[in-house]
């Protein structure tokens, strides 16, 4: 429960921190007279955010609100996200260095793998009918440049 | 407006355009079967490749699409008790009751034809109200629409989520978000960072995609769940399909609270379904003690059926009359007009009548093509439904990539589908709500020009948004919706404090 209120805690403070980046970036517009400023409404959003964070921190502090939420960050829980996110990431970085074909292919084949597909070769022709699935649609029917 | 309805229906029944509603109630069935895909997921992922068709022909697809998940669901609700989306929880409860009866196939006939009934009659009574609301809405000045559009955040923030204080920050982070690129007014670039990709704003059809398909498919394989068996023997009863009609007293339940639900922004297609579950089920218990299993099972899956398809018509008035979506779909279709350069609203119906109409009408017709599809192949998605979930989500995953390339051939928009999909599998790992952050990106240039104007016509003065009687009300009741959560928070800490044993 102790675990809980320090990540509520602290995802109140980022947000607040998040709205007080927003007020800094958003100074320094020059407004014509009768006119509202660019910088109106990202400031009422931020405005917002930090009325509300800080309503929450100071349900935390002040009526002892237990909230009942709490994201596990170990390993085991975060596991595939986390792989899967590396995944993409990778696949972002390969984009238009690798041939699409071969790229998508190894990206279902360790996404497959991942989330649990078994047995392997199972796992390997899935990820090359997919891949050539994706390749048949998108570049050959869609023509994306890919 | 008759006229104009008839000729939308007569667009789509061109060849091309019914060859994409009959396309798009296949998909939306096969998205709305699979547990795990939802429909703004597959709409969303969809728009980048319907940029090079027209956008009558390409809302066509989408509404297909939306149209069939809302039947979709109860396939698998019915047979391995796992809604295919929320909107199919409640089915779940009779249906597969039902199945284990042995009446799978009844079963699935009863939601295929009140899913039709629920769809039909509610796209009838939104062909008749949304050009009334869509003339009424002409009048609405701008500090009215600025509190219209608050409203509905702030209504999908509180109904929609446990946490009504985490859905209004998400409210807000959204609108922060949708303030990213350059200002049309003063033309000054805001919030960019340095950075020329985001002149033009956040890709928002990256974002939509991140916040939907990659959060789903990282919060669903963060805890893997293990395939149920699939009952065998379901096939189409062509007398059942028929004899649902006796059961048009509950399907009319769901229409009602489908209808309403559906206009209200946020209440969703879940929630229809469960207030319609449970009106059938008090009056059955009410009932006499000798009544037919059978029958009452039947009716709790006529009624949330044709509920869940009502909320779609009724969701679909909002949307084109104001501009405002009633739920995560009609969002993303919103999001689809305005990246095709066409902006819902009341004046819609003025500046384009045959996209608007066409719209109305594709909402009629999907129904019809969603019926003719999921009565044919029942067997089929059936079978389909034995895929396993893994090689679905890698798919998705590797769809939203290229979907996200798609929409601009940017390498900068896949990187915004991996940001938006790391958030949004965070936000709601917190208990944020992806609901009113979508809402508040989509919302904002219309709230934010619209309190410009207001501000602008009157000098200045706040004060022209508590004297114009609309304005009034929506800020009225935002207070009150503010004032009944603090309420109830009050009550749960002094139930805690009661409960708790003295020291």
């Amino acid at each position: 429960m102790q675990k809980a209120v320090y990540h509520e805690a602290a995802t109140m403070v980022i947000l607040v921190c998040v709205a007080a980046l927003v007020f800094v970036e958003t100074s320094g517009f020059a407004t014509a007279p009768g006119q509202i400023s660019p910088a109106f409404f990202p400031r009422l959003g931020a405005g917002a955010m930090v009325a509300l964070a800080t309503i929450r921190l100071g349900s935390l502090w002040l009526t002892q609100y237990r909230p009942q939420l709490e994201f596990d960050w170990s390993w085991a829980a975060t596991r595939r996200p986390a792989t899967a996110v590396f995944l993409m990431l990778g696949y972002y970085a390969a984009f238009g260095i690798l041939p699409f074909p071969l790229l998508t292919f190894g990206f279902l084949a360790a996404a497959f793998w991942t989330f649990g597909v078994t047995p392997w070769h199972r796992n390997l022709i899935s990820a090359a009918f997919a891949a050539g699935l994706f390749y048949v649609v998108f570049d050959r029917v869609f023509r994306l440049p890919l | 407006m008759f006229e104009q309805i008839i000729t939308g229906i007569l667009a789509s029944l061109q060849p091309f355009n019914l060859g994409l509603l009959f396309f798009g109630s296949f998909l939306g069935l096969l998205v709305g079967a699979l547990p795990g895909l939802s429909s703004p997921m597959a709409i969303s992922i969809l728009i980048p490749f319907t940029y090079g068709m027209n956008p009558v022909s390409a809302l066509m697809l989408l509404v297909g699409i939306y149209v069939g998940t809302k039947t979709g669901g109860s396939y698998s609700a019915i047979l391995l008790r796992t809604p295919g989306n929320p909107a199919a929880a409640a089915t779940s409860m009779d249906g597969y009751a039902m199945a284990t009866r042995g009446k799978a196939s009844e079963a699935l006939c009863i939601s295929i034809v009140a899913s039709f009934y629920g769809g039909m009659l509610s796209w009838v009574v939104a062909a008749v109200l949304v050009g009334s609301l869509a003339t009424f809405a002409l009048r609405i000045s701008a500090e009215d629409m600025a509190m219209i559009c608050l409203l509905a955040i702030t209504l999908v923030a509180a109904l929609s989520e446990k946490d009504v204080l985490k859905g209004l920050i998400s409210a807000a982070l959204g609108l922060v978000i949708a303030s990213v690129g350059v200002d049309e007014l003063t033309g000054d670039a805001r919030l960019t960072f340095g950075q020329y990709q985001l002149l033009g704003g956040i890709p928002f059809l990256s974002a939509i995609i991140g916040l939907f398909a990659v959060t789903t498919v990282l919060r669903d394989v963060a805890k893997p769940r293990k395939q149920e068996e699939i009952l065998d023997q379901v096939r189409l009863k062509w007398r059942s399909l028929l004899a649902v009609f006796k059961l048009h007293r509950s399907m009319n339940v769901g229409l009602l609270v489908g209808i309403w639900t559906g206009i209200a922004p946020g209440v969703g297609a879940d929630t229809a379904g469960w207030l319609s579950y449970a009106s059938v089920k008090r009056h059955q218990k009410r009932g006499s003690p000798d009544r037919d299993p059978d029958w009452d099972l039947a009716e709790g899956v006529a009624a949330p059926e044709s509920a869940n398809n009502a909320e779609a018509g009724g969701a679909i008035v909002p949307m084109l009359a104001l501009g405002i979506p009633g739920n995560g779909s009609t969002a993303v279709m919103l999001g689809a007009l305005m990246l095709y350069g066409l902006q819902p609203g009341p004046l819609f119906f003025q500046n384009s009548p045959d996209v608007a109409y066409g719209i109305l009408a594709a909402m009629g017709m999907a129904n019809i093509t969603t019926l003719i599809v999921a009565a044919l192949m029942i067997r089929p998605f059936v079978a389909i439904l034995r895929v396993d979930r893994s090689i679905l989500f890698g798919c998705v995953l590797a769809l939203a990539m290229v979907g996200g390339f798609a929409g601009t051939n940017s390498t900068f928009d896949m990187a915004v589908v991996i940001v938006f999909g790391i958030l949004g599998y965070l936000m709601e790992s917190y208990g944020f709500s992806i609901p009113a952050l979508t809402l508040g990106i989509i919302l904002a240039p219309l709230i934010e020009s619209n309190l410009r104007r207001a501000l602008m016509i009157s000098g200045g003065d706040p004060s022209t948004f508590v004297t114009s009687p609309l304005s009034a009300i929506s800020i009225a009741v935002m207070v009150a919706i503010a004032l009944f959560h603090v309420r109830s928070r009050i009550r749960d800490r002094a139930a805690t404090m009661a409960n708790t044993p003295p020291v």
